[in-house]
């Protein structure tokens, strides 16, 4: 066990008297550098999201490989100037304990947010599906992601890493993470909207087959002025395990082939698709997807009160302290296109061809 | 005669968004959702725009093609609902009644038909939530996590 930190120290004796916000903060940076000289090694990798670089500092590599491959698409330069630097560790392979919660099990919200623990500058929260913990100090630009064992991350924390902290930063930043799928060519994109299981997954995996760009399958981030772009985040594929056969040339790819009892298929897209992400793209067209299975492919204009309606809830529920100002961004995002529901039918080879059409429908 | 009761949204824990005539309403805490189309998204935002009810059942009475007596049994059903899912809260029972928002400026020489407002709830978004307090934590004080949220 290293010693801990005198900061760590002094807010765990503190316990009860509720330190705040900014000195939790600071306690738990201290313990990450505890954490680096335990391991003797600090590893960083650097990627472009949304038009900034962001910086992970992993303090030894046993975080890395839970992390890094839905990133990967983005990767550039570690010599890049961060805008935000991420510092991440485990317990088990460093043996750093984050301090202790100061707050109480009632403080918990339902959506992992600590209450009297967020305000303008920080933010924390604790995952409960994951047990990782996520703070963000808006102010300095610093994040941190702890958890107690890297082996113990579900699969679809790898899947999508460090949605949290990036949903925080990105809202402060003009953009806004969401729960979306997104597929384009180099006219644009769609964005693919809907709670779990209403075909995003199916509808993206059957134009990347098909050869259109892809800039994610789940969670993309949108920016709405001056006019509507989505872009990539997680090169990755989550798909329920009685659809991934129709993509048998992505069967190779799947991630946790020994546990899909229970779980979606999870697949890593780079690099072999690489050519066929990118980083970003400007919105055409919202598309609704639903599964009817019927012998055709649709698209049909709906409202874009239905496309708030299939966004915004799945968005806001999913994501701590995401609310109105949120609620407001993904109103007007979907004001500023054409929406579509895609009634999906059996023959999936269809389905391009209707998001093509829904490409060129913005009034060319 | 109803009494010149006033309501606002019950925010933070609820926000809502309308657009083309319907308004989705979300309930941060409970994880519900809502949809008002028509005339249930006009009474919304009456509602939330701190208009007495008396003067909504005006305004309605004003542009519907429906008895006074229809429309105020309707709203007054509607605002039960919406208290119930603790959407909206009472903000101030007595005032007066040129205060509030303005009344639709809509001439009400050709009446629309009155259809009852529909509160429309989803709950499929309830699983994303930690609903239950939290009873069992690690020997650090964490929360001992579920594999299945």
């Amino acid at each position: 066990m290293a010693d801990m930190p005198l900061d760590q120290l002094s807010v765990t004796a503190r316990s009860h008297a509720h330190p705040d916000p900014v000195s939790y903060f600071s306690a738990a940076q201290a313990a990450f550098t505890s954490a680096t000289r335990t391991v003797a090694v600090r590893i960083d990798r650097v990627y472009r999201i949304a038009g900034y670089n962001v910086r992970l500092s992993f303090a030894g590599m046993s975080l890395m490989p839970y992390i890094c491959p839905a990133l990967e698409h983005l990767s550039i330069e570690t010599d890049a100037s961060p805008h935000l630097t991420i510092s991440l560790w485990d317990t088990t392979s460093t043996g750093v304990e984050i301090p202790s919660p100061p707050w109480s099990l009632s403080d918990y919200g339902v959506r992992g947010e600590i209450a009297g623990y967020n305000n303008d500058r920080i933010s924390i929260c604790f995952k409960h599906g994951s047990g990782a913990v996520s703070l963000l100090d808006s102010t300095l630009n610093q994040a941190i992601f702890w958890v107690r064992d890297a082996d113990q991350l579900p699969y679809w924390e790898k899947g999508a890493p460090l949605l949290n902290i990036l949903h925080w930063w990105m809202s402060q930043h003009d953009r806004l993470l969401v729960h979306g799928a997104a597929v384009g060519n180099d006219h644009g994109a769609v964005l693919i909207v809907g709670k779990s299981g209403s075909g995003k997954s199916t509808t993206a995996l059957a134009c990347l087959s098909s050869g259109l760009l892809y800039l994610g399958d789940d969670y993309t981030i949108i920016e709405t002025l001056p006019s509507p772009v989505v872009h990539s985040l997680y090169a990755t594929a989550k798909v329920d395990v009685n659809q991934v056969n129709a993509f048998p040339h992505l069967l190779p790819k799947i991630h946790n082939n020994g546990t899909l009892a229970g779980e979606k298929a999870l697949m890593f897209l780079s690099p072999d698709y690489n050519k066929q992400m990118i980083p970003d793209l400007p919105v055409r067209a919202i598309l609704v997807p639903r599964v009817t299975g019927g012998p055709r492919t649709q698209l049909k204009k709906t409202s874009a009160a239905a496309a708030l309606t299939a966004l915004a809830p799945s968005t806001i529920f999913q994501l701590p302290r995401a609310g109105e100002s949120n609620f407001k961004i993904v109103a007007r995002f979907v004001s500023k296109v054409p929406c579509y529901t895609l009634e999906c039918g059996k023959n999936l080879a269809q389905i391009p061809e209707m998001v093509l059409g829904a490409l060129l429908s913005d009034g060319l | 005669m109803i009494p010149e009761l006033r309501f606002r949204v019950n925010k933070p824990t609820v926000t809502y968004e309308t657009i083309e005539g319907e308004s989705v309403v979300i309930n941060l805490e409970t994880g519900s959702y809502y949809s008002l189309r028509a005339i249930g998204s006009e009474i919304w935002e009456s509602l939330a725009a701190n208009r007495a009810v008396e003067l909504i059942v005006d305004d309605l009475s004003a542009l519907y093609n429906a008895t006074r007596v229809q429309v105020e049994q309707s709203v007054i059903q509607l605002i039960g609902e919406l208290r119930q899912e603790q959407l909206i809260v009472p903000d101030g029972a007595i005032g007066s009644s040129a205060s509030g928002s303005q009344a639709p400026s809509v001439a009400s020489t050709v009446k629309s038909e009155f259809q009852a407002p529909v509160l429309q709830k989803f709950t499929d978004m309830q699983e994303l939530l930690l609903l239950d307090p939290i009873h069992d934590v690690d020997a650090a004080g964490w929360p001992r996590a579920k594999q299945d949220a």
